[in-house]
């Protein structure tokens, strides 16, 4: 899933992701279950 | 091969922490620079004043102890937490909590983490292995020694960080220290 990041965010074991980021999930090695989290948190938006 | 029996350019140190009076795991204290045991012996002189001259006529040791020196370049989470008289730990975060650098947890996060000051006496047994560059290899074992950083712990440098220890020897069921030499060639 693309999205971007609300938050500068951590995914262990790799660099920060910078707030303003668009990034896809799938390539930051996010889980289904973690992207759901992040979205109710407000810390990653969808993009469409 | 190296043949001068006084020259030790290199070796190893080991520490074997003693907490509570429990051996705990030996581990490579890492890339050493120097190390040094020096032994200091206090005495009692007796002078006769029979003449104007006083003459010492007797000398007894009164006391001895002995004092341990090392440093280190390589950092490791061991000898940083010794140098700050901590304790390893690890923390867990869950998603969406704020971590140490700001940043926010996209995913649960474990990070190693030395609580300094936690542990203010460092107790150990400290084995020093030398190389096997000279034809005999020295192997010194303090059996007790309590040891105290006594270097800054250097962030931002221009040179490789160093830690430095030094301790007071302890004298154990075992002695001071045992020096053992072994062939090589």
């Amino acid at each position: 899933m693309k999205v971007k990041a609300l938050k500068d965010l951590h995914v262990p074991g790799q660099k920060t992701i910078k707030q303003g980021t668009e990034f896809d999930t799938k390539d930051k090695g996010i889980k289904e279950a973690d992207v759901k989290k992040l979205k109710d948190k407000k810390l990653i938006e969808e993009v469409k | 091969m190296l043949q001068n029996d006084r020259y030790i350019g290199g070796g190893k140190i080991f520490f074997t922490p003693l907490v509570n009076g429990v051996q705990g795991t030996q581990f490579e204290i890492g890339e050493v620079q120097e190390g040094t045991l020096s032994f200091n012996v206090t005495t009692a002189d007796a002078f006769s004043k029979d003449n104007v001259m006083k003459t010492l006529v007797a000398k007894v040791a009164t006391s001895i102890d002995a004092t341990l020196k090392f440093s280190t370049q390589i950092r490791n989470s061991k000898n940083t937490a010794m140098a700050m008289l901590g304790a390893e730990s690890t923390e867990t975060f869950a998603i969406g909590d704020t971590l140490p650098d700001g940043t926010t947890a996209a995913a649960e996060v474990v990070i190693p983490v030395i609580k300094a000051g936690t542990n203010p006496i460092i107790e150990g047994q400290v084995k020093f292995v030398g190389d096997e560059d000279g034809d005999k290899k020295p192997v010194l074992v303090v059996y007790n020694a309590v040891l105290t950083p006594t270097s800054d712990i250097a962030y931002i440098s221009d040179d490789f960080s160093q830690l430095s220890f030094e301790g007071a020897v302890l004298k154990t069921a075992n002695g001071y220290a045992d020096e053992y030499t072994m062939e090589i060639a």
